[in-house]
C-alpha cells in the first residue's frame, strides 16, 4: 500500500517536468494480420504511443507511419481485436503486427462518462453489451425485442402480438411505483424518444371512458421501435446505478446505448440483406361444442334455435387469425472513405404483415453516419436517421362496446355461421354487437410516423504530451418525431348504429421533439507508464415536448372518414414541456493495469422537479480489481468490482399542479376541481444502489463468468396513493415512500471448440430480483380492485404483490374483508439460453428465453367462460350438477384466483441454420462478390407454458413509459401471437 | 516547445470561454407552466368573478355527472331495468348475483363524485367573500346556489347508504378525515345547509352573477331559484317522514296543479346535455339498445286505462328489433326515456313535487287531498281514470305505483321508496339466486384507509 503512495506522489512529481526533447522523424511500414487466418486485417488504427500521430491500415493490411526517431510503441487498436502494443526499434523501419480476434469481448471499450470509456476488462460495474450479429440474427421488428433473452437481469415482454411489436422492458426489477419504469435510450449520445402516444381507438372499443384516446388501454407501439436494428452495431446495457450515474435523475430505469455502424477506410464496401418470412397464430384458445339446442339455448336465449346446427363447428380462431402474412425486408449498406472521411450509408425497408387480415407494420429508413477529420486535431462525427414508419394494427383489447376482435371471439359460437355471404354481405351477429369477420373487414386503425434523429459530435485534442492530453468533447442531437393516427370505423360495421351515431372517425397528431446537447473537457495525465488518470467535466441541457391534438367524430354523413362528416365531434389536446440541466464530474484512474479506481458525480434541474431551480447530486464510486493468471487453464483471470451509485427519477411533467378540470354545460364553460391532487414540492425519485460481484475468464480463455449482486434503496419514491374519496379527491402525487430491491445476475459465456472448421459457443444468462416496500408514510392503497385482483402497496410486503377477492373456507360465499395474497406479479426469475454451432459452411443458432413465476390475470379465458363458450365448459366441475365453466364463471368475482395465473414459460425464441455460400461459386455468379450467406431462421417458433389465453407476456392495461409500472398483470384479449419464419439471403460486395 | 505550450493554452482558454458562454446560457432557471388546465392554487389565491362563476358551474356538471349512475344502478337494484351488456357481464353477476362488497365492481355509485362535488362546493364557498368583483348581493347569490347543491349531493348519497351514514367534510390533505355521520345527523346537516341557502338566496338581489343553462328556465334567479331549493328540501322532509315540513317546503316551492297539464307537472329545473366537444350526452339514451333493457314487470304491473290500453307511462319503454341476452336473462324492451341524446333530465319537476304532496298528506290521514293529487298524476301523467273521491283503497299502494310510473328511471326512486316502506321482499326476481340489496356499502378506498373501519365496510348479501 505505501508503495502504491509513493508510486502516486512519484507520478505527479513528474507529471509537473517538460515533455521530452522532440527528435527528427522516420517512416516504419508493415502489415496487420489476423492470428490463425492470416488475414490482412484493413482499418486498423495505428497510434504512437504519448503522440497523436498515427494512421489506418489499407485493405490489405498494410501501413506507414511517421513517427519520432528512437524506440517508440506502436498501439494498434481494431474493433473486435485486443489491442496490440508492439515496440519498435529505432533501428527497425518494418513490423508485422498479429492480432487475436476476440471472441470474449474481455477488451471491448464501454462508456462510463459522458465522453469516456474504459476497456470491458477493468470496468467496475455489470454491462450487459450485445453486438450486431447478436442483434439482427432474426429478423425482429424492433431493437427492444432483438434483446429479449440476452441480457441477464433485464424483463422484456411484448404486451401484443401485433404487427409492429409494443414492448416492456424492465432493468433489475421495478425501480418506481408512479414514474417511468422504461429504461433511457442514448443512440450516438442522442437522448432518444421511447414515447407511447395512443392511437385513438378508444372512441370505438370506449375501453376507458368517451375519451378518444386512452393510452393504456389501446396497446400503443413504443416509439423505440421505429429504429433499424439493422444498423446498430452495438448495444450497451447500463444496469445498476453505479454504471448509470453519469445520466443521473433520468436512469432510475437503466440506460441502453446504441452506437450505430460508422464508416470503415477503404474502397466502398457493400452489404446487402433479404428476406422473406411469415408468420402463423401460436395459440389457439379453442370453443366449445355445443352438445344440445338446450345448452346452446341457455348460453344465447330463445334465439339460439334459429341458428343452432349440431353439426355445425365453425373455427373461429381460425378465420380471424389466418391471414398468411408475406413478410419483406431488404437493408443495402455501404461503407468506405479514406482516412479523413469515412462514411456509412444505408437503407432499409421491411414489410410485416398480420396473421390478421388488414394489419400491417412498414418500415423503412436511411442513415447516414460521417466521420471527418477536419485537422490533425479536430474530428468531426455526424449522423442522420429519417424514419417512416407505417402500421395497422386492427381492433384488440379491452373494449365496452362489444367490437374488439378478440373480445368478440369468445362470445361467438362454433354453431353460429358469421362469414360472408355469397353476395358479398355480412350476416348479423344476433348475440353479440359485433361480427368479428365483418369487423376485420373494414376496421382502419392506421399510423404513420416520420422520425428524424441527428447527430454531432466534436473531438478537439487541445493539447498532448507523452504525459498528458487534454481534449475537448461536445456532442449533441435531435429526435425529432410526428405521429399521425386514423381509426375510422364505418357505419356498416355492426356495432356502429348502436348509439345512434352511426360511423366514428378519430384523428390524432402526436409531436415529439427531444434535443440535448452536451460538452466536455477530458483530461488524460499518465505520470508513468502504470498510472493513468482519466478525469471530466461536463454539462448536460435536454429539452423534450411532446404536444398530442386529436378530433375524433360519430354520426358520418355519407360514411366519410373525415372529421368533418360528423354529427358529433369531439375535439382535445394536451401538451407537455421538460427542460433539464445536468453538471457531471468524474475521475477515474489505472493502475498498473489492475486496480481501477472512479468516483464522480452529476448534479441536475429539472423543470418538472418542485423547485425548478434546485440541484439534486447523485455521486458514484467504484472500485475493480484484476488478478491475472490466477489458475491458470481454470481461472485464467478474475476481477473483483464493487461499485456505488446514486440516480434518479424525475417526476413527471404536471405531477406538481393540482388541475381544474375544464368542461362544458350546455355552451358554458366549467371548472371542478380535478380528481388528483398534485404535489407542489415534488422531486426525483432517489435509487442508491450497490452492486458487488466478479468477472473471470475461464477454462483457459475459453469462457467468461460474470457473477453479480446489487442492492438498491429507492428513498423519495413518487407514489400516487388512492385517497379516500372524502378527501375530494381520488388520488394524491407525492415523495416519500421507500422501496427496497435487491438481485442476483449471472451470465456465462464459453467456447469449448474454436477451430477452423468446428465451433460452438454456449451463453447462459440468469437474473432475478425481489422488491420490498420498506417505508411508507401514508395508509396502505390499493391499485385496482380486489375482483379482479389489485396491487397493494403495503410496508414490508413486495410492491408487486397481488390481492384478490376469496371466500373464507368453512362459511362459503362470505368474502374475506381485506383480500387475500394471490401471488406476486413479478417474475421469480427470467433466464436465456443460446446455443451457436459452426461446422465449416453450415451454422446453426437456438435461443431460449424462460420466465418463471409472475402471476398474470387471464382476462382471454374469463371471457370465453362468461360467454358460455370455452372449450372445456362441459366438462364436470367441483361443484356436483355444476359444469366447470358455469363453476369458474360463477365463483370468479368471489374468488380472484380462478383466472390467476403464474405466466411462467419457456420460448424459443431465435432459430437460425446458416449456410456460408462458397466463394468460388459467389464469384461466378457475380464477380464483384466477395461472399455470400443463406440463413433459415425463426422468431417464437416453439414455446411451453401451462398459461391458458394465449400470451403469457400479453398485458392490456400499460404500456411502454405510461406511469403504471408495477401494474402489468392484467392480459385481455391482445392481438395474438404468432411464430414467424424467414428465409435471409445476405451478399458483401 | 514553449510556443506549443502557449498555443495550447490559447485553446484551452479560448474554449473555456465558449463552454461558459453556453453553460451561463442554459443556467437559466427554466418554469414552466401547467399547458393543460389551470392549477387549484389559481383559484385559491386569486379568485376572480369570472373564475367562480365558471366553478359554480362546476356544479351544475357534478350533479349531472350522478345522473346516469343513480338512475341505472339504483334502478337495477329497484328491478326498473337491468343492464345486459354483453361485453361486461359484472352488471349482472355484481348487481344481481353476488353479495355487494366494498372491493366489488360497481359500490361507488357516487361515493367519489359527490365528495368531488362537495370539494369544489366548499372552495367556493371558502373563496367567494375574497372575489373582489362581486357585489354583497352577488356573494350571496353564489353561496346559496352553492350551499343548495351541496346539499343535493349529501342527500343524493344518503339515498344509497341509507343507515351506513355518511361523511359531511371533505378533507383535501387526507391528514384529518371527516367522521362518518349517521342517516340521521347527514339529514339535519344537509336541511340546515338548505336553510342557510334560503337565507342566502332571499338577499341575493334579482339576479345570479353567473348565466345559468337552458335547463334552469323559469328558475334563474335568486327567487325564482330559492323555489327550486325548497323543492328539493321537501323531498329531504319525505325522506325522513317529516311531512308537516315537507308540505311546508312544497307550499314554498314551485308546486302547481294548475293547470292540470303535461306541461305543468314537467315544469322544473333540467340537467341539459348537448353533443359539443366537452359536454355530456344523455347517460340514459341507448336506441339500439346495447345495455339497459326494461324489466318485464314494468309493462306487467300497469294499470289499464278505460280503453284497455296500459298506462301512458309505460311509453317510457318500448319493443326493440334487437334482443340482448347477458348470463340467461333476455329483453327485447329498450328504454324510452330518452328519444335523443341531447333530452334532457329533470333535477326535479312539479310532477314529484304534487307526489310528496300526495305522500304527505296520505300519512298524516288526509285522504281528500292525497286523493286529488293522486287524480292528477293519474290523469294527467297515466291517462288513468280518476279514483273516486271516496276512494276506500290502500292510498299508499296507490301512491307508490304512481311514484313507480312516473319517476321510472329517474334517480332509482322506486328502490329508495320501497326501502322506505319496507317493501324491498315484494321486488321479483328473476331467478331465486337473484339478490335483493337493501343498502350499497362503501367502496374500499374509503374503507382501506380509516381506522377502525366504518360501518358501511361490509359485505351485503342482500335478501
Amino acid at each position: 500500500m505505501r508503495r502504491m503512495w509513493s508510486a502516486l506522489l512519484a507520478g505527479l512529481l513528474l507529471a509537473s517536468g517538460s515533455a521530452a526533447a522532440q527528435a527528427p522523424t522516420r517512416q516504419i511500414t508493415g502489415i496487420v494480420t489476423e492470428d490463425g487466418s492470416k488475414a490482412p486485417i484493413g482499418s486498423a488504427q495505428i497510434q504512437v504511443r504519448g503522440t497523436t500521430t498515427g494512421s489506418l491500415t489499407r485493405e490489405d493490411g498494410t501501413f506507414s507511419v511517421r513517427v519520432p526517431g528512437g524506440d517508440v510503441t506502436l498501439i494498434v487498436r481494431r474493433l473486435g481485436y485486443p489491442p496490440v502494443e508492439v515496440r519498435v526499434l529505432a533501428s527497425q523501419s518494418t513490423v508485422n503486427i498479429v492480432m487475436r480476434k476476440d471472441a470474449l469481448k474481455l477488451d471491448q471499450v464501454v462508456i462510463t462518462g459522458q465522453a469516456t470509456g474504459i476497456s470491458r476488462r477493468n470496468l467496475p460495474n455489470s454491462v450487459a453489451s450485445i453486438s450486431a450479429e447478436q442483434v439482427s440474427k432474426v429478423s425482429s421488428p424492433s431493437v427492444d425485442q432483438a434483446l429479449q433473452g440476452k441480457v441477464a437481469g433485464a424483463q422484456i415482454s411484448t404486451s401484443t402480438g401485433a404487427p409492429g411489436g409494443g414492448n416492456r422492458v424492465r432493468i433489475r426489477g421495478i425501480s418506481s411505483i408512479l414514474g417511468s419504469a422504461q429504461p433511457l435510450y442514448v443512440i450516438d449520445g442522442v437522448i432518444v424518444s421511447d414515447v407511447s402516444i395512443g392511437n385513438g381507438i378508444n372512441k370505438v372499443t370506449r375501453a376507458a371512458g368517451t375519451a378518444i384516446s386512452a393510452v393504456t388501454q389501446e396497446a400503443p407501439v413504443n416509439r423505440i421501435s421505429d429504429l433499424n436494428p439493422n444498423d446498430v452495431e452495438s448495444m450497451e446495457v447500463l444496469k445498476g446505478s453505479a454504471a448509470a450515474a453519469i445520466y443521473g435523475s433520468k436512469a432510475s430505469g437503466g440506460v441502453i446505448i446504441i452506437t450505430t455502424k460508422r464508416g470503415q477506410a477503404g474502397k466502398p464496401q457493400f452489404n446487402f440483406r433479404s428476406g422473406l418470412g411469415t408468420g402463423r397464430l401460436a395459440y389457439r384458445n379453442g370453443q366449445r361444442k355445443f352438445q344440445s339446442l338446450a345448452d346452446a339455448t341457455t348460453a344465447f336465449g330463445p334465439l339460439a334455435s334459429q341458428f343452432y346446427d349440431a353439426n355445425r363447428f365453425i373455427d373461429y380462431e381460425s378465420l380471424a387469425y389466418g391471414n398468411d402474412p408475406l413478410n419483406r425486408e431488404a437493408t443495402l449498406a455501404v461503407s468506405g472513405g479514406s482516412q479523413d472521411t469515412r462514411y456509412f450509408i444505408s437503407g432499409n425497408g421491411r414489410n410485416e404483415e398480420g396473421i390478421v387480415k388488414n394489419t400491417y407494420a412498414k418500415k423503412y429508413g436511411v442513415r447516414v453516419n460521417v466521420d471527418q477529420r477536419l485537422t490533425d486535431r479536430i474530428e468531426l462525427q455526424v449522423g442522420t436517421e429519417v424514419l417512416r414508419t407505417l402500421s395497422d394494427r386492427g381492433l384488440f383489447g379491452n373494449d365496452n362496446a362489444g367490437n374488439s376482435i378478440a373480445y368478440t371471439l369468445t362470445k361467438v359460437p362454433s354453431f353460429l355461421d358469421l362469414r360472408q355471404k355469397s353476395d358479398g354481405s355480412w350476416p348479423v351477429n344476433p348475440f353479440y354487437n359485433s361480427n368479428p369477420l365483418h369487423t376485420i373487414d373494414l376496421i382502419k386503425n392506421q399510423e404513420g410516423v416520420w422520425r428524424t434523429i441527428s447527430n454531432a459530435r466534436l473531438t478537439w485534442d487541445l493539447f498532448a504530451s507523452n504525459k498528458q492530453e487534454l481534449r475537448f468533447v461536445g456532442y449533441g442531437g435531435t429526435d425529432v418525431l410526428a405521429q399521425h393516427n386514423e381509426v375510422y370505423s364505418p357505419p356498416e360495421l355492426q356495432y356502429e348504429p348502436l348509439d345512434g351515431l352511426p360511423g366514428t372517425t378519430a384523428v390524432s397528431d402526436g409531436n415529439n421533439t427531444q434535443a440535448n446537447l452536451n460538452l466536455n473537457l477530458v483530461h488524460v495525465w499518465r505520470p508513468f507508464t502504470r498510472l493513468s488518470a482519466t478525469s471530466q467535466i461536463g454539462t448536460q441541457y435536454e429539452r423534450r415536448k411532446l404536444g398530442v391534438s386529436r378530433s375524433s367524430a360519430q354520426g358520418l354523413l355519407g360514411g366519410l372518414e373525415v372529421v368533418t362528416s360528423g354529427t358529433v365531434r369531439d375535439i382535445d389536446e394536451t401538451r407537455l414541456l421538460t427542460e433539464d440541466f445536468g453538471v457531471f464530474g468524474q475521475t477515474e484512474l489505472l493502475l498498473n493495469d489492475r486496480l481501477f479506481l472512479t468516483v464522480g458525480a452529476r448534479a441536475d434541474r429539472s423543470s418538472n422537479n418542485g423547485e425548478t431551480g434546485k440541484f439534486y447530486l447523485f455521486p458514484k464510486a467504484s472500485a475493480s480489481y484484476r488478478l491475472p493468471n490466477l489458475a491458470p487453464g481454470l481461472v485464467d483471470e478474475l476481477k473483483l468490482r464493487v461499485a456505488y451509485g446514486e440516480t434518479g427519477n424525475q417526476p413527471l411533467y404536471g405531477q406538481k399542479f393540482t388541475p381544474i378540470d375544464l368542461s362544458n354545460i350546455g355552451g358554458l364553460g366549467a371548472f371542478r376541481i380535478g380528481t388528483g391532487r398534485g404535489a407542489s414540492d415534488i422531486r426525483p425519485e432517489r435509487q442508491r444502489e450497490i452492486e458487488a460481484g466478479f468477472d473471470a475468464a475461464i477454462l483457459g480463455n475459453k469462457g467468461t463468468l460474470d457473477v453479480t449482486a446489487f442492492q438498491r434503496n429507492i428513498s423519495d419514491l413518487l407514489i400516487t396513493r388512492t385517497l379516500p374519496p372524502t378527501s375530494g379527491y381520488s388520488s394524491e402525487v407525492s415523495n416519500g415512500a421507500e422501496m427496497k430491491v435487491w438481485g442476483v445476475e449471472t451470465s456465462l459465456s464459453v467456447f469449448p471448440i474454436q477451430q477452423t472448421n468446428f465451433s460452438w459457443n454456449t451463453r447462459l444468462n440468469w437474473g432475478m430480483n425481489r422488491s420490498e416496500i420498506t417505508s411508507l408514510p401514508v395508509a396502505p392503497f390499493l391499485l385496482g380492485a380486489f375482483q379482479v385482483g389489485a396491487v397493494r402497496i403495503e410496508k414490508g410486503k413486495s410492491a408487486t404483490q397481488i390481492i384478490g377477492n376469496d371466500t373464507l373456507p368453512k362459511s362459503p360465499r362470505t368474502l374475506v374483508p381485506q383480500g387475500v395474497l394471490m401471488g406476486d406479479g413479478n417474475p421469480k426469475w427470467n433466464g436465456g439460453w443460446g446455443n451457436e454451432v459452426r461446422f465449416h459452411r453450415f451454422s446453426a443458432f437456438a435461443l431460449l428465453d424462460r420466465q418463471q413465476g409472475g402471476m398474470l390475470a387471464n382476462g382471454t379465458w374469463r371471457h370465453y367462460d362468461l360467454g358460455q363458450n370455452s372449450r372445456d365448459f362441459d366438462a364436470p366441475g367441483p361443484v356436483a350438477g355444476q359444469s366447470l365453466g358455469n363453476f369458474r364463471r360463477s365463483t370468479y368475482l368471489v374468488v380472484t384466483r380462478i383466472y390467476y395465473q403464474e405466466a411462467t414459460y419457456t420460448k424459443l425464441r431465435e432459430v437460425t441454420l446458416g449456410y456460408d455460400v462458397p466463394t468460388s461459386i459467389v464469384q461466378k455468379l457475380w464477380g464483384r462478390a466477395q461472399s455470400a450467406r443463406l440463413q433459415l431462421s425463426g422468431r417464437n417458433l416453439f414455446w411451453w407454458t401451462n398459461f391458458r389465453g394465449g400470451d403469457p407476456e400479453a398485458q392490456n392495461f400499460g404500456a411502454g413509459n405510461v406511469p403504471d409500472a408495477i401494474q402489468r398483470n392484467r392480459e385481455l384479449a391482445a392481438y395474438p401471437s404468432s411464430r414467424t419464419y424467414w428465409l435471409n439471403f445476405n451478399v458483401e460486395f | 516547445m514553449r510556443t506549443l505550450h502557449v498555443a495550447a493554452l490559447r485553446r484551452v482558454l479560448a474554449l473555456s470561454l465558449l463552454s461558459a458562454t453556453a453553460i451561463m446560457s442554459a443556467c437559466s432557471e427554466v418554469t414552466v407552466p401547467n399547458y393543460n388546465s389551470p392549477n387549484v392554487d389559481g383559484l385559491l389565491n386569486k379568485p376572480d368573478a369570472a373564475t367562480v362563476n365558471t366553478t359554480v358551474l362546476g356544479l351544475l356538471v357534478g350533479s349531472r355527472s350522478v345522473v346516469g349512475t343513480y338512475g341505472q344502478t339504483l334502478g337495477i337494484f329497484g328491478r326498473e331495468m337491468y343492464n345486459l351488456d354483453q361485453a361486461d357481464a359484472r352488471f349482472v353477476l355484481s348487481w344481481l348475483l353476488e353479495p355487494l362488497t366494498p372491493g366489488g365492481f360497481g359500490v361507488d355509485i357516487g361515493w367519489s363524485a359527490t365528495y368531488r362535488q362537495i370539494l369544489t362546493g366548499q372552495t367556493i364557498l371558502d373563496i367567494v367573500d375574497k372575489v373582489p368583483d362581486y357585489s354583497t348581493a352577488q356573494k350571496e347569490g353564489v353561496k346559496g346556489f352553492a350551499k343548495t347543491f351541496i346539499a343535493l349531493a349529501m342527500v343524493e348519497q344518503l339515498r344509497v347508504r341509507d343507515t351506513f351514514g355518511i361523511v359531511l367534510e371533505v378533507d383535501p390533505t387526507a391528514a384529518k378525515l371527516g367522521p362518518f355521520v349517521t342517516r340521521e345527523e347527514g339529514f339535519t346537516r344537509a336541511a340546515a345547509l338548505l336553510d342557510e341557502a334560503k337565507v342566502h338566496l332571499a338577499a341575493a338581489g334579482p339576479s345570479f352573477p353567473f348565466a345559468l343553462t337552458s335547463g334552469f328556465a323559469g328558475f334563474n334567479t335568486p327567487t325564482n331559484f330559492l323555489r327550486v331549493n325548497r323543492g328539493l328540501k321537501a323531498r329531504l322532509e319525505t325522506y325522513r317522514s317529516r311531512w308537516q315540513d315537507a308540505l311546508t317546503a312544497l307550499g314554498e316551492s314551485f308546486i302547481a296543479t294548475t293547470p292540470a297539464t303535461a306541461a305543468t307537472l314537467a315544469t322544473g329545473v333540467y340537467h341539459v346535455f348537448t353533443t359539443s366537444s366537452g359536454d355530456a350526452v344523455n347517460p340514459m339514451f341507448d336506441p339500439a339498445p346495447r345495455q339497459l333493457v326494461a324489466h318485464p314487470s314494468f309493462l306487467q304491473d300497469a294499470q289499464r286505462r278505460t280503453d284497455g290500453t296500459p298506462d301512458l307511462r309505460t311509453g317510457k319503454i318500448a319493443v326493440s328489433t334487437t334482443t340482448l341476452t347477458s348470463q340467461g336473462i333476455s329483453s327485447n324492451q329498450r328504454l324510452n326515456l330518452a328519444t335523443t341524446n341531447v333530452a334532457s333530465i329533470a333535477l326535479i319537476r312539479v310532477e314529484e313535487l304534487v307526489l310528496m304532496r300526495a305522500e304527505a298528506n296520505v300519512a298524516l290521514g288526509n285522504r281528500g287531498p292525497a286523493i286529488q293529487d293522486l287524480n292528477v298524476i293519474r290523469t294527467i301523467a297515466g291517462g288513468l281514470a280518476p279514483l273516486a273521491s271516496d276512494f276506500g283503497g290502500n292510498l299508499l299502494d296507490e301512491l307508490l305505483y304512481n311514484r313507480r310510473y312516473s319517476l321510472f328511471g329517474e334517480y332509482g326512486h322506486r328502490w329508495v321508496d320501497l326501502r322506505r316502506y319496507a317493501r324491498l321482499g315484494t321486488l321479483p326476481r328473476f331467478t331465486p339466486a337473484h339478490r335483493i340489496y337493501p343498502i350499497v356499502p362503501l367502496p374500499a378506498d374509503e374503507c382501506n384507509q380509516r381506522k377502525p373501519e366504518p360501518r358501511g365496510c361490509v359485505q351485503v348479501s342482500g335478501i
